[in-house]
C-alpha cells in the first residue's frame, strides 16, 4: 500500500497543473481576455460583461482572481458556455455518460482481445498467425483512429449499407442502439486491441526470458498451464500500467472516433467548441479528461496492488 | 540395486544461424535407485544440458540424439503427453536461481500445492496438509507462517528450500538437481546441503547433482562424472576419486580447490562451436605429448573408473 | 537491423524523397486549379478535390508537412528527455527526486486535448503543435535515460573522467549521452510516428496550420467539404493510407532497433 499513497501527491499535482493551466490559459493568452474566458464568437450585452467581470474577479488580482476560481471549482461550477446558454458542467455531464459508456465497452472488448492475441503472439513468435497479429497491431496502431472509423464508415455503411450513418438514434429500442454503436464501438475496440496487443507481446516475451516458467514447466505442467497459470498473470504486470498511461490516448481516439459517426458525446462537443471557439467548453473538457486519466491511474495502481503481493506488502 | 535411468551416448547439440554449438558430445551412464551421481565441471561444459536433457526442458531448438531410458521407457520417443506428466510426480527437478524459479506472485503454499493438485486427485485441503507436513519435517516449526510467505520475503536459501520441498513432495523417483546452491551464500548452501542429506536419509530417491562446487559433491555424491568442453572426463567412485584423481583435468580441478593452494589451471574452456582436435583438454594440459593433440581419446576402464586420456591408459 | 526495419527504412527514404523535392513526383503544381469534384482518369490519377487541386500532387506535396511536424517535434521531445534523464541519474539525489516527480505528473496530461486547447487559444499552425508536444512528449525518454544512466554512471570510463577532473557537464555531454543513443533511438522513432498521428488528427478537426498542405489537413478538407458523404474515396481514403505507411514504417524502425521485445522474424 506504501507505494500506492506514495504517489498520491504526484496525482494531486498534476491535477492542480492542469487547473492552474485552465486558469491562466485565458488570462495569459493573446486578445481580449473576457473574448477568451467566453468564447470569441459569442455576443453578450455590455451588462452581462460588467456581471462576469464582477464574478470572475478580472478587475482584481491574480490571486484574487484564481482564489475566486478555485472555490468555484470546488462547487463544481465549471463556467457558463454563451454559445450553448447552459451551464459548462450540465453539458459536458449529458455528454460524458455516451463517451464514458462508449469508451468503456470498447475498452473492456479490445483490452480482452489484445491481451489474449499478445499472449499468443508472444509465446509463439515464430508462428505466421503470430507475426500477422503482430504485424497488423503496428499497421492498426501506425493508424490515426478517426481514418479506421472512415474507413469502416465507408465500407460497412456506404458500400455495403449494413450498418447507419450516425452513431447516435434518436429514439428506438436497445438493438436500434447496438445497430447504431457497433461500428464505432468496433472500432475503437481494435484500436485498444492493437495497443495492448504488442503491450502483451513484449510483456509475455519479457516472462519468457524469467525462470519460473521453466520451473512450473519441470513440476509437470503443460505449455498451456504454464501461460494460463503463470505467465498471463505476471505479464499483465506491465499492461495495468500501460493501459492506464494510455487512457488519455484512448480518449482522444474516441474524441475523434465520435467526430467520424456524428455520435453526441464529448468529441463532438470538443469538436463544434473548436469550431465556434467556446473556451469555457474546451476548458471544462480538458480538466474533466484529465481528472479521468488520473482516476483510471489510481484505479491501475489499486489493481496492480491486488495483483502484486511485493506492492501490496510493501517492498 | 536395479537400474532407473541408462544414458546412452547424448548428445545435444543447438543450431543457430551458421554455427553448430555441440553443448553435449556423446555421454553414457546409468543410476541405479538410490544412488547420488554428482556431476562436476566449470560453467559451459555441458552438464547443466545433460540434466535438462533428461527433464525434457531444453528449447525446442535443441537437437537431441542418444538414448535416455527410464524405467525401460525410452524419454525420447514417448509422446510429450506422458513426459510432461513424469516431471513433478515421478522425476523432481530443483533448478538454480531459486528465488527466480518461483513466481513472485504467488505464495510458498500455492507453489508447492500446484505440483500435488496438478498430479493427484487431493483435494486443496489435503494438498495443504501435506505441504505443511513436508515443510515440518524440512524443520519449519510453523508451516502455515512459511506458507504464506511470498517469495521476495524469504532468503534465496530459504527459496530454494522450498523449490526442493515442491519437487520431492511426491516422493519422486528420480530427482535432478541443476546448481542447486548456486548464487547462495556460504551458510545457505550449508542450509540446502542438509536438506539434501535429510532426503538421502528419509527417502528412497536416487539424484543426480549437477554442480560447480567441489566440496558439494564431496559431501553428497555417491559418484562422480568430471566434465570437460561436454564430454565426461572421469567418472566412477567418489571418495576413490577425490583421493586419487587420474586424469589431468580432475587433478587441475581438485588443485585449484582453496584446500590445495588454490592453483588455477591455465588457460579456459574453449567455445563449444569450435572443437578443437585431439583431446579437448590438449591446449591446456601440462602433460600433452604428440598423441594428444593428434588423437581424440576415448573413455577407457582403468582400475576402478572411467577415464578419458591417452597419458591414463598408456601408462 | 532485420527485414521489417528494412522494408521500414526503404518506405521511409522514399516520403523523404518526396519532401524535400515533391516536384520529382507528382504530376502538378497543388495549387493549379482544375475542374473542381473531377473522378481519378487520365488525366488525373486520384482526381481533383473541391479547389480542383490535383489530389495525387497535393498527397505527394503533403508528405513535407507531416514529416516535418514528426521529426522536429520528436526531436524536441528527445532532447528534453535526455536532458532531464541524464541530470537527474547522474545528480542523483533530491534532483533526481524532483525531475522523475515531475516526469510522473507530466505523464498523467492527456495530450491531445491540451493541444487542442492551446491551438484554440493561439490560433493553429505547426509550431504550436510542435511545442506543445515536444513540451508534454518527453516523460518516456526521460524515464528510460534515466535509468541507463544509474546503470553507466559507476562504470569504468564515467569514474576516470571524474578522477581526470572533467567537468560534470563535460561528462555528461561527452561521456554519457553518446551510450544513451541505442536505447533512445526506437523511442524517438516511435515519438515522431507519434507526433505525425497527433499532427493529422489536431488538422482534422480544423487545428492544422492552413498556410501548408498535410495529409491531416487533407482529410479534414475530404470529411467536412463532403468527399465522405459524396463517396469521393479516392479523395479521403489516399492522404489515410499515405499516414499509415509512413507512420508505420517509422515504427518498424524504431522496433527493429528495440532489443528484446523484437518483432517477427530475423532477417
Amino acid at each position: 500500500m506504501h507505494a500506492i499513497i506514495y504517489r498520491w501527491p504526484r496525482y494531486l499535482i498534476s491535477l492542480f497543473l492542469i487547473i492552474t493551466l485552465n486558469f491562466a490559459l485565458p488570462r495569459m493568452m493573446p486578445g481580449d481576455p473576457i473574448a477568451n474566458l467566453i468564447g470569441e464568437s459569442a455576443y453578450v450585452s455590455e451588462a452581462t460583461i460588467q456581471e462576469i467581470t464582477q464574478s470572475l474577479g478580472l478587475d482584481r488580482p491574480l490571486h484574487e482572481q484564481f482564489t475566486l476560481y478555485l472555490q468555484s471549482l470546488a462547487s463544481l461550477d465549471l463556467g457558463y458556455s454563451y454559445l450553448l446558454h447552459a451551464e459548462v458542467s450540465s453539458i459536458i455531464i449529458e455528454r460524458m455518460i455516451w463517451t464514458l459508456g462508449f469508451v468503456g465497452i470498447a475498452t473492456l472488448i479490445g483490452v480482452i482481445l489484445g491481451v489474449l492475441l499478445g499472449a499468443a503472439a508472444g509465446m509463439n513468435r515464430s508462428q505466421k498467425s503470430s507475426q500477422l497479429w503482430t504485424y497488423g497491431s503496428i499497421a492498426i496502431s501506425s493508424t490515426p483512429p478517426y481514418f479506421l472509423g472512415l474507413i469502416a464508415l465507408s465500407i460497412f455503411s456506404f458500400h455495403f449499407g449494413l450498418f447507419p450513418l450516425k452513431g447516435a438514434p434518436a429514439t428506438g429500442g436497445i438493438l436500434t442502439w447496438l445497430h447504431h454503436l457497433a461500428l464505432p464501438i468496433a472500432v475503437l475496440a481494435l484500436f485498444i486491441a492493437a495497443r495492448n496487443c504488442l503491450i502483451m507481446r513484449g510483456s509475455v516475451i519479457q516472462e519468457l526470458h524469467e525462470h519460473y516458467p521453466l520451473y512450473a514447466k519441470a513440476k509437470g505442467l503443460t505449455d498451456r498451464m504454464v501461460l494460463r497459470r503463470h505467465i498471463l498473470k505476471n505479464a499483465s504486470l506491465p499492461v495495468i500500467t500501460q493501459i492506464a498511461l494510455d487512457i488519455g490516448f484512448i480518449f482522444s481516439g474516441a474524441l475523434f472516433i465520435e467526430i467520424v459517426f456524428s455520435m453526441p458525446g464529448m468529441g463532438m462537443l470538443i469538436y463544434d467548441a473548436v469550431l465556434s471557439r467556446d473556451y469555457p467548453i474546451l476548458e471544462g473538457c480538458l480538466l474533466v479528461i484529465a481528472i479521468m486519466v488520473i482516476l483510471a491511474n489510481i484505479a491501475a495502481d489499486i489493481l496492480y496492488g491486488i495483483i502484486d503481493p511485493r506492492i501490496r506488502r510493501g517492498e | 540395486m536395479s537400474r532407473l535411468l541408462d544414458i546412452k551416448n547424448l548428445s545435444v547439440s543447438f543450431v543457430s544461424g551458421e554455427e553448430t554449438v555441440r553443448a553435449v558430445t556423446d555421454v553414457s551412464f546409468d543410476l541405479c535407485e538410490d544412488e547420488v551421481l554428482t556431476l562436476v565441471g566449470e560453467t559451459g561444459c555441458g552438464k547443466s544440458i545433460i540434466a535438462h536433457a533428461i527433464s525434457g526442458l531444453l528449447p525446442p531448438e535443441a537437437l537431441v540424439s542418444g538414448e535416455i531410458r527410464y524405467k525401460e521407457k525410452d524419454l525420447q520417443s514417448i509422446p510429450e503427453e506422458e513426459r510432461v506428466l513424469l516431471r513433478g510426480c515421478e522425476i523432481g527437478i530443483v533448478l538454480q536461481n531459486p528465488s527466480r524459479a518461483l513466481n513472485p506472485l504467488y505464495t510458498i503454499g500455492h507453489q508447492i500445492r500446484e505440483t500435488i493438485l496438478r498430479h493427484t486427485e487431493k483435494s486443496k485441503e489435503e494438498s495443504n496438509r501435506m505441504v505443511a507436513g513436508a515443510l515440518r519435517r524440512m524443520g519449519f516449526s510453523d508451516p502455515g507462517i512459511e506458507m504464506k510467505r511470498y517469495p521476495f520475503e524469504s532468503s534465496g536459501g530459504m527459496n530454494q528450500r522450498f523449490v526442493i520441498a515442491s519437487s520431492t513432495i511426491l516422493s519422486p523417483d528420480l530427482l535432478i538437481a541443476d546448481e542447486p546452491t548456486t548464487g547462495l551464500d556460504r551458510s545457505r548452501i550449508q542450509d540446502v546441503i542438509t536438506e539434501f542429506e535429510r532426503i538421502m536419509e528419509e527417502e528412497e530417491m536416487a539424484i543426480i547433482l549437477i554442480t560447480h562446487d567441489l566440496a558439494v559433491a564431496r559431501r553428497l555424491a555417491d559418484r562422480i562424472g568430471i566434465m570437460y568442453a561436454g564430454e565426461v572426463v572421469e567418472m566412477g567412485d567418489a571418495n576413490r576419486i577425490f583421493e586419487e584423481p587420474y586424469h589431468p583435468y580432475t587433478k587441475g580441478l581438485f588443485g585449484s580447490l582453496p584446500e590445495n593452494g588454490c592453483v588455477p589451471i591455465p588457460g579456459v574452456s574453449p567455445p563449444m562451436s569450435r572443437i578443437v582436435s585431439g583431446c579437448r583438454f590438449h591446449p591446456r594440459c601440462g602433460k600433452r605429448t604428440a598423441v594428444c593433440e593428434r588423437d581424440h581419446p576415448q573413455l577407457g576402464m582403468i582400475d576402478d573408473r572411467y577415464v578419458r586420456c591417452h597419458l591414463c591408459h598408456s601408462q | 537491423m532485420n527485414r521489417a526495419g528494412l522494408i521500414g527504412f526503404a518506405i521511409l527514404s522514399i516520403f523523404f524523397l518526396m519532401a524535400v523535392a515533391p516536384w520529382i513526383f507528382a504530376p502538378y503544381d497543388p495549387y493549379i486549379r482544375f475542374t473542381p469534384y473531377a473522378e481519378p482518369g487520365t488525366d488525373h490519377i486520384l482526381g481533383t478535390n473541391d479547389m480542383g487541386h490535383d489530389i495525387l500532387s497535393e498527397l505527394i506535396y503533403s508528405a513535407r508537412a507531416s514529416l516535418f511536424v514528426g521529426f522536429v517535434a520528436a526531436i524536441l521531445a528527445t532532447l528534453l528527455g535526455v536532458i532531464i534523464g541524464i541530470i537527474a541519474g547522474y545528480y542523483r539525489g533530491w534532483i533526481e527526486d524532483l525531475l522523475m516527480g515531475v516526469t510522473d505528473i507530466f505523464l498523467m496530461i492527456p495530450k491531445i486535448p491540451m493541444i487542442i486547447i492551446i491551438a484554440a487559444f493561439l490560433g493553429s499552425g505547426i509550431w504550436v503543435l510542435i511545442l506543445v508536444f515536444g513540451a508534454f512528449s518527453w516523460t518516456a525518454i526521460a524515464r528510460i535515460a534515466r535509468s541507463k544512466v544509474l546503470q553507466i554512471r559507476e562504470s569504468g570510463f564515467v569514474l576516470s573522467a571524474r578522477c581526470l577532473g572533467f567537468s560534470n557537464r563535460f561528462i555528461m555531454a561527452r561521456e554519457i549521452a553518446p551510450n544513451l543513443t541505442h536505447i533512445v533511438f526506437p523511442k524517438f522513432m516511435l515519438l515522431a510516428a507519434s507526433a505525425m498521428i497527433t499532427e493529422a488528427s489536431i488538422s482534422f478537426i480544423g487545428l492544422g496550420d492552413p498556410s501548408m498542405k498535410s495529409w491531416g489537413v487533407m482529410l479534414s478538407f475530404a470529411f467536412t467539404k463532403g468527399g465522405l458523404l459524396n463517396g469521393m474515396w479516392w479523395w479521403y481514403i489516399p492522404p489515410g493510407i499515405a499516414i499509415s505507411v509512413c507512420v508505420m514504417a517509422i515504427a518498424l524502425i524504431g522496433y527493429s532497433r528495440e532489443k528484446g521485445a523484437d518483432i517477427g522474424v530475423r532477417g
